[in-house]
């Protein structure tokens, strides 16, 4: 470990613990945003370790979380959800394209919508701003800030701005949704555009079932790509047990690809601790101009995440790749991850 | 001699600085699951209030003084990590206010259980719903038995089926929920909590609309 990346992570650890108290605690007061309203201030501070190289990356963001119900008289009119974050990233390579390099700071949005729920009893909303695009596991688990992903990574996108009907019936759930198709930033570069949708069981029942679906050209570093994908996937809990599984086919700028993703995760009985174990295949096809001739990557990861009454958040994950396709490149990658919400 | 004093000051300092930091973080309240993941019991909703029914959402804090407030009604109160925001949904039928409705967690050995409840505008019990148990006894049959016993019950009339601590099933709760008794404590407790708190955090909302403004 370099001294340079000591003093960083030095600096990363004693950030989260002086921000998280005495700046905010008692000085934030929710109420200024009207009856209904829930605020929360968001801290992290992220260390990735490279243990082929021993280099370290560091990622701190700082956001605000905010969740607001307006309602008439006798009814919710709809449900305003507000993430901006901001990221400081240092020392990362092959950061994500929405960066400048890999020691810039962004302001993002994390969520950021109006879901209008007064038309059905929740049977049939429809939701307008920055949202998680409805494919898969990740629609019912939320992923945002934690170490913990699931399958956005295969798609090359995870929330988008745009679009959706959404709604919950007896026995089960939908989204559907019309969207940018450029992810975390709202750009016109190269019209892209996403039609994509979940439609599945009640995500709270012990076995969830789901079918999703995606078209569209979504925005990635080099300009559009066309993405086609159908999805099914599968939860299962069992007392602290929980299985999850997800394996999708599509098409990636012409090539087929095949995707498979499974999960088992325990947590404890007092829910503040949970491990889990990943696997991940991705298959696509190299050149379907040329050839049909395929290639795979896959790797597993393992993380535990513990949390306690008061919001402060400590979680680790351990990645390493099993294969990987020529110009892939997954390094084996130690993750450790300081968080408070207040 | 002066430098090695300052020194020490300045030690005693940051090691004073460092025990508040983390007494400070591990004593603060605070909401840790992002606001994204909350979702309204919209099925249970569908499900307690079958017809064409309309909710409007309440939030309320519930304090550390409620949780005090609960443990002088019942022999039981909340866990501390209770003390937050919650929610109570108004159930509205043709605009006439017509129930309620607030989903409460309660610990079983394995985890969390989420019951969502239904409770009738003299805040009896109308009836439950599991939102969320990730144990194979809470089934269809095991819920239906027990809203039975429970349907139409105040708090007085639930506390007869509880031990006078609150612990166990008293003599007439083990014969109601012979089938299912493990079950049936963790949601009579829950039931008996619901209630109580709902009529301590929510009261002054409750008298404005039971005044009809």
């Amino acid at each position: 470990m370099k001294k340079s990346d000591l003093k960083c992570l030095t600096i990363s650890l004693v950030c989260s613990f002086l921000f998280s108290p005495f700046a905010f605690s008692s000085s934030v007061d929710w109420a200024f945003l009207g009856e209904n309203s829930r605020g929360t201030i968001d801290l992290s501070s992220r260390t990735s370790s490279n243990l082929d190289t021993g280099e370290f990356s560091f990622l701190h963001v700082l956001g605000l979380d905010i969740h607001k119900v307006f309602s008439s008289s006798s009814a919710d009119i709809g449900t305003l959800m507000f993430q901006p974050y901001l990221l400081k990233l240092n020392n990362v390579n092959n950061p994500s394209f929405i960066f400048d390099d890999g020691n810039d700071t962004k302001l993002t949005w994390r969520i950021a919508n109006f879901n209008y729920t007064a038309l059905n009893q929740g049977k049939f909303n429809i939701r307008v701003g920055h949202f998680e695009v409805p494919f898969g596991l990740e629609y019912q688990i939320d992923t945002n800030g934690t170490l913990r992903q699931l399958t956005a990574a295969q798609r090359g996108i995870k929330t988008d701005w745009g679009l959706s009907v959404n709604g919950i019936l007896p026995r089960f759930e939908y989204e559907v949704a019309l969207t940018r198709g450029s992810g975390v930033e709202l750009r016109k570069k190269g019209n892209p555009h996403l039609f994509s949708g979940r439609v599945g069981t009640l995500s709270n029942k012990n076995t969830v079932l789901g079918i999703s679906w995606l078209t569209g050209d979504v925005l990635a570093a080099n300009g559009v790509i066309e993405r086609k994908n159908i999805g099914l996937d599968a939860s299962y809990y069992y007392y602290q047990w929980q299985f999850m599984a997800e394996s999708s086919i599509g098409k990636v700028a012409g090539n087929n690809t095949l995707n498979g993703f499974v999960e088992l995760l325990w947590r404890n009985a007092k829910e503040d601790l949970s491990v889990y174990t990943q696997l991940e295949y991705q298959r696509a096809e190299i050149d379907y101009a040329v050839s049909s001739k395929s290639d795979s990557t896959s790797y597993w990861a393992t993380g535990v995440q513990w949390v306690n009454d008061d919001g402060f958040d400590i979680s680790a994950q351990y990645k390493q790749k099993l294969k990987e396709a020529e110009g892939v490149n997954i390094d084996p990658t130690l993750s450790v991850q300081l968080r408070y919400r207040m | 001699m002066v430098d090695v004093m300052v020194g020490a000051m300045k030690r005693n300092k940051l090691y004073g600085l460092i025990i508040l930091l983390t007494v400070e973080i591990f004593t603060l309240s605070s909401a840790h699951a992002a606001f994204c993941s909350l979702r309204d019991p919209v099925s249970a909703i569908q499900i307690l209030y079958q017809g064409d029914y309309q909710f409007r959402s309440l939030i309320a804090t519930v304090t550390e003084q409620d949780r005090l407030a609960v443990k002088e009604k019942l022999p039981f109160t909340l866990h501390k990590s209770e003390v937050s925001k919650h929610t109570l949904y108004l159930l509205y039928k043709n605009g006439e206010h017509a129930g309620f409705l607030q989903a409460r967690s309660e610990w079983a050995k394995w985890g969390l259980i989420e019951i969502a409840w239904a409770i009738n505008l003299d805040r009896s019990l109308k009836g439950f719903y599991f939102q969320r148990c990730r144990s194979p006894e809470c089934n269809d049959t095991v819920m239906n038995n027990i809203n039975k016993h429970l349907h139409n019950k105040s708090i007085e009339q639930l506390m007869l089926f509880l031990s006078a601590d609150g612990e166990a099933l008293s003599e007439s709760g083990e014969s109601a929920f012979s089938t299912s008794p493990i079950i049936a404590l963790l949601v009579l407790r829950s039931a008996l909590k619901t209630l109580a708190i709902t009529d301590i955090s929510w009261a002054k909302d409750i008298e404005k609309i039971e005044a009809g403004y």
